[in-house]
């Protein structure tokens, strides 16, 4: 970013967040990966609760993180709950868009007043994390987003606009089973 | 593209709620992705060829870049800290890597539904029974959690039926690893994108038991279209899973099924080798035309 008056040696930086659930952060750890192994100084950000979990899986050092490839956290907006108990998903999801773009941006600016690491240069985000997207026009960086599913899903979630605009969805009646058969 | 029918869509299009919080969360997503500079897909072009072609004349920022798995694979070292870093949201366990190692080669059906299914106590109970009956040997991951009110609901009398050709994981296992043990001759899996890609790496053929969500779609395209799956019916009952386990295992159908899956994989690592794989390429091309340009740019 312009304040640092970075120089053409400087690594670029990915912020790597994944949506918080188990099958989309194994993605994009191995994506991370990927982007380390091709010089990218990279940060990945897990919400506050998946974090506690992980040092309870893991062990307490297991996000220690090495010098070019840091863990850092954000609330994803939820209340506090014990590791134990399982987070409700329409709630997560709710919570996600209403409340992770704040702690997000706040987060990247706290990264970029440093001087230890190199700015923020882009951010590979889920794409059920979408808020992301804000953040990168209003930093004027490059976002990438990471489709977790098969390209047929995406498609088909293109298309749901179209069936609601051709009034199939929501299916009408009760016996949604006889319906789709 | 080929047509779908909607029972293959995700199966939140079968809402009869018009204020369906999934299908706002989906228009909310689907809405906002034209707005990425690209779109990484864990997929690779000869699997999804005709979709990608449509779903680029919507989206053309989009690029094939898996399995992300054989990248991986290729470009990390093994033994690197890097490529030990994890993040497993449960306790991961590794005795079952040395069970396997006792067992003849495929001999053995891997059982796993995922981090979010939940099954009801009779669905446990009649895959259990199945697998019991089946007289094969498994390995089944039994994550807490997964079974909607008791988890110790597995009866005495299955698991002493079971206990010299059954293992049970109370937790999670390191799934890559164990697909790619050469004991495992079969996936009873819930169809995630996950396993599903981790399944045809290994050149392991699938039962196909989908949950929710894209999982429908997913059994869809291995039973039908790819090659490298069985289906087991929505409602789950002991005697067709233990008629679709031998038959995956040891029957003529399964034997196709490998066949098809390890020409799949083969694809795979093609599509991911440089230097002119197109998962590679893409992989690059991103890289170097989309996530660096900035900080080149702005010096």
């Amino acid at each position: 970013m312009e304040q640092h008056g970075g120089s053409s040696s400087q690594k670029p930086h990915a912020m790597c967040i994944p949506y918080p659930a188990q099958g989309h952060i194994n993605p994009m750890l191995k994506l991370a990966k990927l982007l380390h192994a091709r010089g990218f100084h990279v940060t990945f950000v897990n919400t506050d609760y998946n974090h506690r979990r992980i040092l309870q899986s893991r062990g307490p050092h297991a996000l220690n993180g090495l010098p070019s490839f840091r863990f850092e956290t954000i609330p994803d907006g939820l209340p506090w709950t014990d590791v134990d108990a399982k987070q409700d998903m329409l709630k997560l999801i709710d919570s996600t868009i209403n409340n992770c773009l704040a702690p997000f941006k706040d987060l990247i600016l706290r990264l970029n007043s440093g001087s230890d690491i190199p700015p923020v240069s882009c951010i590979i985000s889920d794409a059920s994390m979408s808020f992301t997207i804000d953040a990168a026009e209003e930093l004027k960086i490059p976002v990438v987003l990471l489709w977790t599913n098969s390209a047929t899903a995406l498609i088909l979630y293109l298309h749901y606009q179209k069936l609601i605009e051709k009034e199939i969805i929501p299916l009408k009646g009760t016996n949604r089973l006889k319906i789709i058969n | 593209m080929k047509k779908i029918k909607l029972k293959d869509f995700p199966d939140f299009v079968t809402t009869t709620n018009p204020q369906d919080p999934m299908i706002s969360f989906i228009l909310h997503v689907t809405g906002r992705i034209k707005r990425a500079s690209a779109i990484f897909i864990n997929t690779f072009e000869k699997l999804e060829h005709n979709v990608l072609l449509s779903l680029r004349s919507l989206l053309p920022q989009i690029y094939s870049v898996g399995p992300f798995q054989i990248l991986e694979n290729r470009e990390i070292d093994k033994n690197s800290e890097i490529r030990k870093l994890g993040l497993n949201l449960w306790e991961e366990e590794t005795e079952s890597l040395d069970w396997l190692d006792t067992k003849a080669e495929k001999a053995v059906i891997y059982v796993n539904f995922g981090s979010l299914t939940v099954l009801t106590s009779e669905q446990i109970l009649e895959f259990a029974w199945g697998l019991a009956r089946s007289g094969k040997e498994f390995l089944w991951v039994v994550r807490s959690g997964m079974v909607d009110g008791d988890d110790s609901i597995l009866p005495a009398e299955f698991l002493s039926e079971t206990k010299n050709r059954g293992m049970l994981i109370k937790g999670w296992c390191s799934q890559e690893k164990v697909l790619s043990h050469p004991a495992i001759g079969g996936f009873l899996t819930h169809c995630g994108w996950n396993s599903t890609l981790e399944s045809l790496y290994a050149g392991v053929p699938m039962i196909c038991w989908p949950f929710f969500a894209d999982q429908l779609t997913n059994r869809k395209f291995c039973c039908e279209d790819w090659g490298i799956g069985m289906e087991i019916g929505e409602e789950v009952k002991r005697e067709r899973v233990e008629t679709v386990v031998k038959e995956l295992m040891d029957g003529e159908k399964g034997k196709r099924l490998r066949e098809k899956v390890v020409e799949w994989r083969r694809l795979a690592e093609e599509a991911s080798a440089p230097p002119l794989g197109s998962s590679y390429v893409n992989f690059e091309t991103v890289v170097n035309k989309v996530l660096t340009c900035h900080t080149i740019r702005s010096t």
